[in-house]
C-alpha cells in the first residue's frame, strides 16, 4: 500500500515535471519578494522569486492523486492492485514497458507451445511473412566461408542486385551468353563452383608461404651456429689481421677518448633493486655451490654449455644457469656428435683451431684452459655488470673490463693477462662470500682439478653456507638451521635470510620478516639464558633487531610488547600470590636493554617503553633483595632506568629508594640499637639480609675495583657473590649511581628532600673509611654535590602557571579579519557536523509540520465540499420529489375540480 | 549380644535401635533398653551413634513430658527408702544425667561434625523439653529457661581444643529466639570470664576464635523490634522476662563483647574485629565508650591495626560524641613512607579521606597532611602516585586556604623548606609557610599519568572534586595493560647500534660490557 502510494506520487511528479517543461512561465504568475535593501547587481536567490498560483496547483493536484485517492479508500478492504508489467515503475519508459510485456508474452506462448513443437527453431516472421522463405532472395553467396574482402565480388554485384538492372544487359547479349535464362538453382550452383575454387587457392597460396617461413628458419639457426662457433672460438686475430698497424697518434687519439671526464654515471639504483640484485647474487652463488657440491667443476659445466642447442632466442647472457647435465643428441653427416675434446668438432670452428693443434698437445690444453678462463673470467664480469654489484664496485670493475677489452684489442694477449691479474687483484678487495667463489675459480684456473681435488672442493662445499635460506616459521626451525653453526657463521645466516626476504622481492615477504623479528627475539632470550651470556652473538643480534625493526616498526613495537607482556604477566602472578617476587631472569634484563636499543626512551608516552619502565619499577619495589645476586639485578635494572631517562631527566622515585636500600644493606648494624634509618621494603630493617653487603674483613683498602660482570646476573653465577670483592664493588657501583643519579635530579625543586635519607645514611652512617680510595672518592663527591646543592638552594614559591590574562570586553564591535560568510563558523569537526545535522533535523522538522498542516486543509476542503456536495444533491432530490408531490396535487385538485363540475 | 550386633553390621543395629526406642516408650517393662542404648551411643560407628542419640533424644523428651524422670538431687541414701516407682524415676533421672554426659561429649570433642550438629540438636530439643515441664529450681527467674544445661552446651562449644565453626553454623538458626541469643550472651559472657582467668588472657587461638565465630553470627534486634520470640515459653505468657527487654539483651551483648576484647587476640582476628567494630558492634552496645580502652590499646599496635583502631575511634567521635582530642596527631604520625607497601593500603586512604572529609578542620591541619603526603610521594611507587596527587588536591579543594600551598603570590626564594618532617604536631611543623616543591618535581615523573596528576596542580583547581575511589585499588598490572596500547605509529631509536651496549652506554664504567679483550682497558 504505501509503496503504491510513494509510487503514485512518483508517477504524479514525474509527469508534472514534463508538463511544467512545457508551459513557459506566465510573467502574471511570478512573484518576487520585495527587498530591504536593493543592492545593484546582485543576483535574486532560489527563495526570492516564486510561482506561488502554479505550486499551489501543483501541490493540490498531487495530493488528488495521492491523499485524496486515500481518503477515499480509507474504509475499503479491497483494493485494486495493478499487476501489470512496469505499471509500478515509474523510471520504465512506456516502450520499456510494451517490450518487456511482449518478451513476457512470448516466454509464456513459448513454454506453451514447444511443448510439443518438434522443430526447435520457431518461425520467425516479418510484416507476416516467413524471414525463412525471405532468406532466400537474400545474398546468395553468404554461405561462402570468411572471404578476406569480406565483399561481393564487381561482377556479381553488378549482375545481381538492384535485379540486375545496373548492367541493362539486353535480350541481345543473354543470347548469346545462353538461349536462355539461366535458372535459379544453375545461378547457385555457379556461385558455390566459383567461391570453392577461390576458396582452394587461397589454402594453396598459404602453403606456400608456410614452406618458404620453414626453409628461412632452418638457414637461420644454421647461420646462428656458425656465429656463435666464431665468437667462441678466437675471432680476434682474425680481425687483427684485417686491421691496419695503429700508429701512436691513434693510440693517443684513442686514450684521450677514452679517459674519464665529466662521464655520466649510472642512476642511482632503489633500495629494491639494490635488493633485488643481491638476492640474484646470493642465488647465483647458492646455485655455483650446490654444483661444487656435486663435485662438478666449472670447467665441466663449460663444457657442457658448449655442446648444448642454442635457441635462436637465446640472449647469450648466461641467464639460464641452471642447465640440464645430459647432453643434446645431435647428429652431423650421420655421426653422432660427442662432447668436445673427444674426436669430433664441429666443422666450423676448425679454421680457429688450427693455431692451437700446431702446439703441443698438453701445452694446448693448457692455454686452452687458460683462454676459457678468462672468457669465464670476463663473462663473469660482464654478468657482474649487468647484476651490478655495489654500485662504485661494479663501476670500478666496469672501467676495468672496458680498458681491458680495449688493450686486448691493440696489444697481444700476453698484456692481456698481466691485465687480468691486476684486475684480480683488484677484486680480491671485495666481499667475503664473493672473495671465497674467487679464490676457488682462481683454484681451478692455476691446473687441471684432479680427482682428488675435485673431491676436497666438494667436501668444501659442503661446510660452506647455503647463500639462500627459508625464512623461519618458528623458532624450531631457526635453531635446526643455526645448529653446530658458530656464531659468527649464525649472523651471516641471519643476514642472509634477511637478504632473501627483502619486502620488495615478494608479496609475503613483508610478514616473513616480521615473524623473523619475533622468533629472533625469542631467540634473544634464549641465548640470554645461557650462563656465559655470548655477548658478541647479543651484539650482533641486536643489530639486525634493530634493523628490522626499522623496517616495520609496527609489527616489531608488537612482537616486543607481547613478550614483555608475557614476562610481566608471569613475574606478576608470583607477586600477586606471595605478595613478592623473584628478580626475573638474565633474559628479562637484556630484554629491557634491548627495548632501549631499539625504541626512543625520551617519549613521553610511549607504547613499549612506558610499560616496560613499569617493569621495572615493579621489579625494584616487588623483589626482596636476599642475596648477591638480587644485589646485581636490582643494580643492573638501575642502570636501565638511568639509560631510560639520562635524556628525559624524568624523576623515577623507586630507583631512590633502591639505591638507599642497597646502601642500607652495607652499614654496619649494631644489634640492640634502633634502627640507623628508615628503609622503604622491599628493604627491611631486619633479618639475616639486612647485612648483605657489609664487609667481613675490617680492611678492605686493597680491594680492586673492578665493573660488575654479567655474569652475576644469571640464577648460578660462576663467581661468586659471597665476597668482600664484589660487596665493594656492588657498594661502589651504587656510589656511582648515586652520583649520576643526583647529577641529573639536579634541578629538581625537591632534590634535596629525594636524596636526604641518602645523605643521612652516608654522612652518619656509611663512613667507608676501609675502603679503596675510588669508593670514598665517590661518596665524597656525593656529600660534596649535597652540600653544594644545600648551600645554593633557592626554595622560590610555587605558584600557578601563568594564564594568558583575560581581555578586558570591549564596546567596539569585534570584527573578525577575513570573515567569509561562505565558511561556517570555527569549531571541531565534530561540532559542525552536530550544527548542520541539527539545522537539518529542524529543516526537515518543519517541512514536515508544513506538510501535514496543508494535507490537514486539503481534507478538511475536501470534506466540506464533500458535505456540500452531498447537500446540494439532497437539496435537489427533494426539490424534485416536492416538484412531483405538487403537480401531483395539482393534477389531483384538476380532477377534483373536475368531479365538482362534473357533478 | 550388642557387641555382635555391631559386629555384623551398624544398620541393623541402628534398626535395632530404633526398635528399642519405641519398646521403652510403649511400656516400663522394656525400660533396661535404656541402658543399651547408652552403650550404643558411645560406639565408634557414626550410624550407631547417631540413631542413638535421636533415640535418646525421643526417648527423653517423651519421657520428660510424662514427668517421670526424677529432676532432684541425686542422695544415695534415698534410694533403698522410696517406693519402686521413685526408684524407678530416679533410676530414669540417673539414666537421663547419663544421657546429656554422653551428648556433651559428642557435641565437644565427636570427629565427625554431622555428629556435632545431632548432638547438638537433641541437646535443644531436651533443653525446650526441659523448658516446657520445668522443675521448681531449674530456671533462676520466670522464663523457665534450663539455662544450667545451656551453660554446659555453651561451654562445650566454645572449645579450647577444636575449631567449631561447623556447630557453630547451624546454631546460628537458633538466634531469632530471643532467649537463646540472651541467654548465649550470658553464658559466653561467664564462660569467657573462667576461660580468662584460666589462660591469664592469653587464651589459645581456636578458642578465640570460637568465640568471634560465635559472636559474629549473632544477628542482633534492631530498636523497636518486637521481642516475643521465646524458645522456651514461659508459664505466664505475658510476664516480663529478661528475653523480651531491649536493654537486657544490649547489655548482655556488651558485656560478653568487652569480655571477649579483654583478650589478647592473634593479629589476624584483630584485624577482622577491627574491621567489623564500627559496623556490627558499636551500634549494638549499650555504651559504646566503653571500647575507648580497647580502641586506645589498639592505636598503639601500630601499622595496619592502629588505622582500624582509627577507623573505630572515629566511629566514636563522629557518632557517639567521644573527645578525643589526640585523633588527628595520631593519624598524621600513621603516614610513613612503608604505608604504600601495606595491604590495608587502599583501606588506608580511603578512611583517611573520610576523616578528612569535613571542610571543618583547620587549614593547618589540612596543610600539615597535604605536605607530609607530598613528602611520601617522593618515595612512593608508581601504583600509588596518582591516588596520592589526587588526595591532596581533593584537599585542596575542600581548603581554599591551603592553596597557598601551591600558589603563593610573593615570590621570594626561601633559604629551605620551612616545613618540618620530624615534628610530629601538625600545628607545629610550619607545613602553611612551605610549598609542595615535591609535586612539582613528580611533574617530571616517569610515568606519563603521574606526571599529568601532578600536573594538574601546577594550574588553578577546577572546583569539583576528583573520585579518589578509582584511585584506590590502582594495581599496576591494570596501569600495564593500560600502557600497552595498540602501536599503530611507533617511533624507533635512530641511533643504529654497534650492539646491546652501545659505547655512549650508561653502562660503561658500571658493569663490565665489553668482551673481555677490552677490559683491561677499562679497569686501569
Amino acid at each position: 500500500m504505501k509503496h503504491k502510494y510513494s509510487s503514485k506520487a512518483d508517477f504524479v511528479r514525474k509527469n508534472k515535471k514534463k508538463a511544467q517543461t512545457d508551459v513557459k512561465s506566465n510573467p502574471f504568475e511570478v512573484r518576487i519578494n520585495r527587498q530591504k535593501h536593493n543592492v545593484l547587481g546582485k543576483k535574486l536567490r532560489k527563495f526570492d522569486k516564486g510561482m506561488p498560483g502554479v505550486s499551489r496547483s501543483k501541490a493540490i493536484k498531487k495530493r488528488k492523486a495521492t491523499l485524496l485517492q486515500e481518503y477515499q479508500q480509507r474504509d475499503k478492504r479491497n483494493q485494486f492492485v495493478d499487476r501489470r508489467l512496469g505499471e509500478n515503475d515509474p523510471e520504465m519508459t512506456l516502450e520499456d514497458k510494451m517490450l518487456q510485456r511482449f518478451a513476457m508474452e512470448r516466454k509464456t506462448h513459448h513454454e506453451k507451445a514447444s511443448a510439443f513443437s518438434l522443430n526447435e527453431e520457431e518461425e520467425l516472421t516479418h510484416f507476416g511473412q516467413s524471414l525463412s522463405q525471405i532468406e532466400k532472395f537474400e545474398e546468395p553467396d553468404s554461405d561462402s566461408d570468411d572471404d578476406a574482402t569480406g565483399k561481393l565480388s564487381g561482377e556479381y554485384v553488378k549482375e545481381a542486385h538492384f535485379g540486375g538492372f545496373l548492367t541493362k544487359k539486353t535480350a541481345k547479349d543473354n543470347e548469346e551468353k545462353s538461349d536462355k535464362p539461366k535458372s535459379r538453382q544453375e545461378m547457385i550452383e555457379e556461385i558455390i563452383a566459383q567461391s570453392k575454387q577461390r576458396k582452394h587457392e587461397r589454402q594453396h597460396q598459404k602453403e606456400q608461404t608456410d614452406d618458404l617461413r620453414e626453409k628461412l628458419d632452418q638457414q637461420w639457426t644454421e647461420l646462428q651456429n656458425h656465429m656463435l662457433v666464431q665468437k667462441k672460438s678466437k675471432s680476434q686475430p682474425k680481425e687483427e689481421r684485417e686491421k691496419p698497424k695503429p700508429d701512436d697518434y691513434d693510440i693517443m687519439v684513442r686514450e684521450l677518448g677514452f679517459e674519464i671526464k665529466a662521464k655520466a654515471s649510472d642512476r642511482l639504483k632503489t633500495e629494491e633493486e639494490l635488493a633485488r640484485e643481491e638476492q640474484e647474487r646470493l642465488q647465483k652463488l647458492e646455485a655455483d655451490r650446490q654444483l661444487r657440491m656435486k663435485g662438478l667443476t666449472q670447467e665441466d659445466i663449460r663444457q657442457q654449455q658448449q655442446n648444448r642447442h642454442v635457441s635462436a632466442d637465446d640472449l647469450d647472457d648466461g641467464f639460464d644457469f641452471i642447465r640440464p647435465e645430459r647432453l643434446q643428441l645431435a647428429y652431423k653427416d650421420g655421426k653422432l656428435l660427442l662432447p668436445e675434446g673427444k674426436e669430433l668438432m664441429p666443422s666450423t670452428s676448425d679454421t680457429e683451431d688450427k693455431p692451437i693443434r700446431r702446439k703441443p698437445h698438453s701445452e694446448a690444453a693448457a692455454d686452452q684452459s687458460e683462454d676459457e678462463d678468462k672468457e669465464d673470467q670476463s663473462e663473469e664480469e660482464n654478468s657482474d655488470q649487468s647484476e651490478g654489484e655495489d654500485s662504485d664496485q661494479s663501476e670500478e670493475e666496469d672501467d676495468g673490463s672496458d680498458l681491458e677489452s680495449e688493450k686486448s684489442e691493440e696489444e697481444g694477449s700476453e698484456e692481456e693477462e698481466g691485465d687480468k691479474d691486476g684486475s684480480e687483484e683488484e677484486e680480491e678487495g671485495e666481499g667475503d662470500k664473493n672473495d671465497k667463489s674467487e679464490q676457488e675459480t682462481e683454484v681451478t684456473e692455476k691446473t687441471r682439478i684432479s680427482e682428488k681435488e675435485r673431491k676436497a672442493i666438494a667436501e668444501a662445499a659442503k661446510t660452506e653456507l647455503p647463500y639462500t635460506f627459508k625464512a623461519p616459521e618458528s623458532l624450531k626451525d631457526l635453531m635446526e638451521l643455526m645448529e653446530g653453526q658458530s656464531y659468527d657463521r649464525q649472523l651471516i645466516i641471519i643476514h642472509r635470510i634477511r637478504k632473501c626476504h627483502h619486502p620488495s622481492l615478494a608479496e609475503g615477504n613483508k610478514k616473513k620478516l616480521q615473524d623473523l623479528f619475533s622468533i629472533l627475539l625469542e631467540y634473544f632470550g634464549k641465548l640470554a639464558n645461557q650462563s656465559p651470556v655470548a655477548m658478541e652473538m647479543i651484539d650482533g643480534l641486536t643489530i639486525h633487531l634493530y634493523e628490522l625493526a626499522q623496517q616495520s616498526p609496527g609489527p616489531a613495537a608488537e612482537s616486543v610488547q607481547t613478550v614483555l607482556k608475557n614476562k610481566y604477566h608471569k613475574f606478576d602472578s608470583v607477586c600477586q600470590r606471595k605478595g613478592r617476587a623473584v628478580y626475573p631472569a638474565v633474559d628479562t634484563l637484556l630484554l629491557l636493554k634491548l627495548v632501549s636499543v631499539i625504541f626512543p626512551t625520551s617519549d613521553f608516552r610511549h607504547s613499549v617503553v612506558t610499560p616496560a619502565m613499569l617493569f621495572m619499577a615493579q621489579i625494584l619495589t616487588k623483589c626482596p633483595v636476599t642475596s648477591g645476586r638480587d644485589v646485581a639485578c636490582g643494580l643492573f635494572v638501575c642502570t636501565l632506568f638511568l639509560q631510560y631517562v639520562s635524556l628525559s631527566k624524568r624523576f623515577v622515585p623507586e630507583v631512590i629508594n633502591y639505591l638507599h636500600g642497597l646502601l642500607y644493606l652495607a652499614v654496619k648494624k649494631e644489634s640492640g640499637k634502633a634502627s640507623v634509618a628508615e628503609v622503604v621494603p622491599p628493604f627491611k630493617h631486619a633479618g639475616a639480609e639486612g647485612s648483605l653487603l657489609v664487609l667481613q674483613d675490617s680492611d678492605s683498602r686493597s680491594i680492586d675495583i673492578k665493573p660488575l660482570a654479567l655474569d652475576y646476573l644469571s640464577k648460578n653465577p660462576t663467581q661468586d657473590t659471597d665476597t668482600d670483592d664484589f660487596r665493594m664493588c656492588a657498594t661502589h657501583a651504587t656510589l656511582q649511581l648515586t652520583n649520576k643519579f643526583a647529577n641529573m635530579y639536579k634541578n629538581l625543586p625537591a632534590f634535596h628532600e629525594t636524596f636526604s635519607p641518602i645523605r643521612d645514611l652516608l654522612s652518619k652512617h656509611l663512613v667507608l673509611d676501609a675502603c679503596p680510595q675510588k669508593v670514598q672518592a665517590a661518596r665524597s663527591q656525593f656529600l660534596q654535590l649535597m652540600t653544594d646543592h644545600h648551600s645554593q638552594a633557592t626554595y622560590p614559591p610555587l605558584q600557578y602557571e601563568k594564564l594568558k590574562p583575560k581581555p578586558l570586553k570591549l564596546y567596539e564591535p569585534k570584527f573578525d579579519e577575513d570573515y567569509n560568510p561562505e565558511r561556517k563558523m570555527k569549531g571541531s569537526r565534530k561540532q559542525k557536523e552536530k550544527e548542520r545535522l541539527q539545522k537539518m533535523h529542524k529543516r526537515e522538522l518543519k517541512g514536515a509540520v508544513r506538510e501535514i498542516r496543508k494535507d490537514a486543509q486539503f481534507l478538511a476542503r475536501q470534506q466540506l465540499q464533500d458535505q456540500m456536495d452531498k447537500d446540494a444533491e439532497r437539496k435537489r432530490k427533494v426539490k424534485e420529489i416536492m416538484h412531483h408531490l405538487s403537480s401531483q396535487e395539482g393534477e389531483c385538485k384538476q380532477i377534483a375540480k373536475k368531479k365538482i363540475k362534473i357533478m | 549380644m550388642s557387641a555382635d550386633d555391631a559386629k555384623s553390621d551398624p544398620r541393623t543395629v541402628a534398626a535395632d535401635i530404633k526398635r528399642k526406642a519405641k519398646e521403652v516408650l510403649q511400656s516400663r517393662e522394656h525400660a533396661n533398653n535404656i541402658t543399651d542404648i547408652l552403650e550404643t551411643a558411645q560406639s565408634s560407628e557414626d550410624v550407631v551413634v547417631a540413631a542413638s542419640l535421636s533415640a535418646l533424644q525421643k526417648i527423653f523428651c517423651t519421657l520428660l513430658g510424662r514427668k517421670e524422670v526424677y529432676r532432684g538431687k541425686l542422695k544415695s541414701s534415698d534410694e533403698e527408702l522410696a517406693d519402686p516407682k521413685q526408684q524407678y524415676s530416679r533410676w530414669l533421672g540417673q539414666c537421663y544425667m547419663d544421657a546429656l554426659d554422653i551428648l556433651l561429649v559428642h557435641l565437644s570433642t565427636h570427629n565427625n561434625s554431622d555428629i556435632k550438629e545431632l548432638a547438638l540438636l537433641a541437646l535443644l530439643k531436651l533443653i525446650s523439653a526441659e523448658g516446657k515441664h520445668p522443675t521448681s529450681k531449674s530456671g533462676g527467674d520466670q522464663s523457665n529457661f534450663p539455662l544450667r544445661l545451656f551453660q554446659l552446651i555453651i561451654d562445650k562449644l566454645m572449645s579450647c581444643e577444636t575449631d567449631q565453626s561447623a556447630v557453630i553454623g547451624r546454631f546460628q538458626d537458633y538466634f531469632q529466639y530471643d532467649d537463646i541469643r540472651l541467654f548465649t550472651f550470658v553464658s559466653l559472657h561467664k564462660n569467657l570470664r573462667t576461660v580468662t582467668k584460666e589462660f591469664t588472657r592469653q587464651p589459645p587461638d581456636t578458642y578465640l576464635h570460637n568465640v568471634h565465630t560465635l559472636l559474629s553470627q549473632v544477628q542482633m534486634p534492631v530498636e523497636g523490634d518486637q521481642l516475643n520470640n521465646l524458645y522456651v515459653s514461659p508459664t505466664d505468657p505475658d510476664a516480663e522476662c529478661r528475653a523480651k527487654q531491649m536493654k537486657e539483651q544490649r547489655r548482655a551483648f556488651t558485656n560478653a563483647w568487652l569480655s571477649f576484647l579483654k583478650n589478647k587476640l592473634p593479629t589476624s582476628l584483630y584485624r577482622q574485629v577491627l574491621l567489623t567494630l564500627d559496623q556490627a558492634v558499636i551500634p549494638h552496645m549499650s555504651s559504646p565508650k566503653l571500647l575507648i580502652d580497647f580502641l586506645t590499646q589498639s592505636y598503639n599496635v601500630g601499622g595496619a591495626i592502629s588505622l582500624l583502631a582509627l577507623n573505630g575511634l572515629f566511629t566514636l567521635i563522629y557518632k557517639h560524641n567521644l573527645d578525643y582530642p589526640d585523633f588527628f596527631r595520631k593519624l598524621y604520625a600513621l603516614f610513613e613512607p612503608s604505608v604504600f607497601h601495606v595491604k590495608y593500603t587502599a583501606r588506608f586512604f580511603h578512611l583517611s579521606d573520610v576523616f578528612l572529609t569535613s571542610t571543618h578542620i583547620p587549614a593547618y591541619l589540612a596543610a600539615a597532611f597535604i605536605k607530609r603526603l607530598s613528602r611520601l610521594a617522593l618515595s612512593a611507587p608508581v601504583q600509588s602516585l596518582q591516588m596520592v596527587l589526587v588526595f591532596i588536591s581533593n584537599l585542596l579543594r575542600r581548603h581554599p586556604n591551603c592553596q597557598v600551598l601551591v600558589h603563593r603570590g610573593s615570590a621570594e626564594g626561601l633559604g629551605s623548606d620551612p616545613y618540618d618532617a620530624s615534628e610530629p604536631d601538625p600545628a607545629k611543623c610550619k607545613a602553611m609557610d612551605s610549598s609542595l616543591w615535591e609535586v612539582k618535581s613528580l611533574q617530571a615523573h616517569f610515568h606519563p599519568a603521574v606526571s599529568q596528576a601532578a600536573g594538574v596542580l601546577g594550574k588553578p583547581l577546577s572546583p569539583l572534586e576528583e573520585d579518589l575511589s578509582q584511585y584506590l585499588e590502582l594495581y599496576t598490572s591494570e596501569m600495564f595493560e593500560k600502557d600497552l596500547t595498540k602501536p599503530d605509529q611507533v617511533p624507533l631509536e635512530f641511533h643504529v647500534p654497534k650492539g646491546l651496549f652501545g659505547s655512549k652506554d650508561q653502562f660503561l664504567d658500571i658493569w663490565e660490557t665489553e668482551p673481555p679483550v677490552k677490559k683491561q682497558k677499562t679497569v686501569t
